[in-house]
C-alpha cells in the first residue's frame, strides 16, 4: 500500500505560499496540489495525536475543508505548512475536547502498525504500544509529543502552531515522555522479568493482539 | 515515581528528569540533579529510559495517508470549488480530474424528476394518489404517509448550531431518529402543515426555496451525490458555525444520505446547496449509524 503515483504537474516549482495565493485567486487544482504535498505528515500527526484511524480521517477532512475555505485569512507571517498544521492541530484538539474523553481504540488502530518496525523498535509490539501509550497522555500532551518527538519539528515552530509560549511546549513534552517512560517500562530489557512480558492492559486499549494472527 | 531500595526520597522524580534534559530546570535544581546523578545508577538508568523513549517515538513507523482517506479528502475539496462544480457521473472514478464542464440545471432537473419517480414507486403510487397501504407514524423513505406530494423522507426544521466538531453527534442523532421511524416532521413538497420541533425555530428566509420545493431539495440532493439518484435518510435546516471558514449561524441544510453499509454520508450546505459561486458548501461527514 503506497500513495498513488502523483502525475506530474503545472505546479512544480511553485512554492506553497504561491499555491495557496494561486488557490485565492481561484485556481481550482492549486489547494489539491498543496494538499497533495503535505497530506501524509498531516495524516501521520493527526493519527499519531487522535490514536484513531477513524478520528483522524475525519479531523484531516474537517481540517483541510477549513483550510480550504478560510485559506483568505493565511497572514503570511508564518510558514504555509506551520499554518496547516496548526489547523490540523485544532481539529484535533476540537474532536477530543468536543467529545470530553479520549475516543476508544478501535481495532483497526493496531493496522497502522502491521508494517516490520525499524530495528531499533525491534519488535512490532513495541510501535503498537507506543502508540498505546500516546493514546492515554492528555491530548495537549500528545500533540506536543507527536510535533517535536515524532516529526521532529523545532520547539519554536511547534510553539507556533500550537499558538502556546516555547516554555508551555517544553514543559508538555517533558511531562508527557516521563509519563510515557512510566508506561513503557516494561519494554526495556534491563528492566525486564518474566512478569512483564504479559501484555499490557488497560480500560482503554483493547487486548493487544496476538501478532501471528493473521489481520484483515 | 520514585523507584530503588534506599531512602526512596532521594532519587529523582521521573518529571524532574525528563524537565532537565529539556533545560527546564533552574540553576540550583539543576546542579542537585546533576550531583545526584552521577553517583546514582538507578537514577542514572531512569534518564535512559526517558531518552530511548524519544527515540521510540521518533522511530514510530512513517505512513502515507490511506488512499481511501486521501480520496476521500479530495473528492470532498473538489466539491468545495466554486467554480468546479460537479463532475459528470461517468468521471466518479477519476477524483483528480480536471472537472470542465458544469451539469447542465437540466440534467439536474432530469434527475430530480427521476427520483421523484423512485420515490413515487417507492411509496407505492403517484404524488396525485393517496397511499391507502402506507402506515401513517412510521418515519423512513419507505413508508410515509403521503399527503398529496409528501417526500418520502423526514425533515425538520431544528434551527440546531452545527459545527464540524458536533456535526457527527447531531446529525448520529438525526439519522438515526429518521431510521428508527421517530422523525418529529414531515414535509410536504407543496408546503404542506409541519410538525417542527419544540420550540419551533424559524426558517430562515434563504432556505425555504429548499424547504417547499421537493424538487429543488432532490435536485440538490442529486448534486451532492455527483448524479446518483439517492432518496435522503433525513433533512434538517439548522445553522452552521466554523471560525476558519468565518461564519457563524449561517443557515445551513443538514442531508443525511445512505452511506457505505453501517454510514450516513451527512453534508452541510447553504441555501445554494454548494454550487454558489460564493461556495456553500460547509461540511462533509461520514457518521457510523447505531
Amino acid at each position: 500500500m503506497g500513495t498513488p503515483p502523483v502525475p506530474s504537474t503545472p505546479y512544480d516549482g511553485v512554492d506553497d505560499r504561491a499555491l495557496l495565493t494561486r488557490h485565492v485567486s481561484g485556481d481550482r487544482e492549486a489547494f489539491a496540489e498543496l494538499v497533495r504535498r503535505h497530506q501524509d505528515r498531516l495524516w501521520r500527526i493527526a493519527l499519531r495525536t487522535l490514536g484513531s484511524r477513524d478520528d483522524a480521517a475525519d479531523a484531516v477532512q474537517d481540517a483541510l475543508v477549513s483550510a480550504y475555505r478560510g485559506a483568505a485569512g493565511f497572514r503570511g507571517d508564518a510558514a504555509v505548512t506551520t499554518w496547516l498544521h496548526r489547523i490540523v492541530v485544532n481539529a484535533c484538539l476540537d474532536l477530543v475536547r468536543r467529545r470530553k474523553a479520549r475516543p476508544t481504540t478501535p481495532l483497526d488502530e493496531t493496522a497502522a502498525d502491521d508494517r516490520p518496525a525499524p530495528d531499533l523498535l525491534g519488535s512490532r509490539e513495541t510501535a503498537t504500544e507506543v502508540v498505546a501509550a500516546l493514546r492515554r497522555l492528555p491530548i495537549e500532551q500528545s500533540a506536543a509529543i507527536v510535533l517535536v518527538d515524532v516529526e521532529g519539528y523545532p520547539v519554536a515552530d511547534v510553539a507556533d502552531m500550537l499558538d502556546v509560549p516555547v516554555g508551555t511546549v517544553k514543559s508538555r513534552c517533558a511531562r508527557g515522555r516521563a509519563r510515557l517512560a512510566e508506561m513503557l517500562l516494561h519494554l526495556d530489557p534491563s528492566h525486564r522479568n518474566p512478569a512483564d512480558d504479559e501484555p499490557i492492559q488497560t480500560d482503554e486499549t483493547p487486548d493487544r493482539p496476538d501478532p501471528k494472527e493473521e489481520r484483515t | 515515581m520514585t523507584h530503588g531500595t534506599g531512602a526512596a526520597s532521594d532519587h529523582l522524580e521521573l518529571d524532574t528528569l525528563a524537565d532537565l534534559d529539556e533545560g527546564l530546570l533552574s540553576a540550583e535544581d539543576l546542579a542537585a540533579a546533576e550531583a545526584h546523578l552521577a553517583g546514582c545508577r538507578p537514577c542514572r538508568e531512569q534518564q535512559a529510559r526517558i531518552r530511548s523513549t524519544r527515540a521510540l517515538l521518533a522511530a514510530l513507523p512513517a505512513e502515507p495517508m490511506p488512499p481511501d482517506v486521501a480520496g476521500r479528502v479530495h473528492d470532498v475539496l473538489s466539491r468545495t470549488s466554486s467554480s468546479t462544480v460537479l463532475p459528470l457521473a461517468g468521471d466518479l472514478g477519476a477524483r483528480r480530474s480536471r472537472w470542465r464542464s458544469r451539469p447542465t440545471l437540466a440534467g439536474l432537473a432530469a434527475v430530480a424528476a427521476g427520483l421523484a419517480l423512485v420515490a413515487a414507486i417507492v411509496v407505492g403510487g403517484t404524488d396525485d394518489s393517496s397511499q391507502p397501504d402506507a402506515p401513517s407514524t412510521v418515519a423512513g423513505p419507505t413508508s410515509d404517509q403521503a399527503l398529496g406530494a409528501a417526500p418520502a423522507y423526514p425533515m425538520t426544521i431544528s434551527g440546531r448550531h452545527y459545527t464540524a466538531g458536533n456535526a457527527q453527534r447531531l446529525v448520529t442523532r438525526l439519522a438515526r431518529s429518521a431510521t428508527q421511524g421517530s422523525a418529529s416532521g414531515v414535509g410536504s413538497g407543496a408546503g404542506g402543515s409541519v410538525e417542527s420541533q419544540r420550540a419551533k425555530p424559524a426558517l430562515d428566509p434563504t432556505l425555504r426555496p429548499l424547504y417547499t420545493s421537493r424538487d429543488a431539495l432532490l435536485t440538490c440532493v442529486a448534486a451532492l451525490t455527483v448524479g446518483h439518484p439517492t432518496l435522503p435518510l433525513a433533512v434538517d435546516f439548522a445553522t452552521f458555525s466554523d471560525k476558519t471558514q468565518r461564519l457563524h449561524n449561517a443557515p445551513a441544510l443538514v442531508v443525511a444520505l445512505p452511506g457505505p453499509p453501517g454510514h450516513a454520508d451527512v453534508w452541510i450546505v447553504g441555501p445554494a446547496c454548494a454550487t454558489a459561486a460564493d461556495n456553500d458548501f460547509y461540511s462533509f461527514k461520514r457518521v457510523p449509524l447505531g
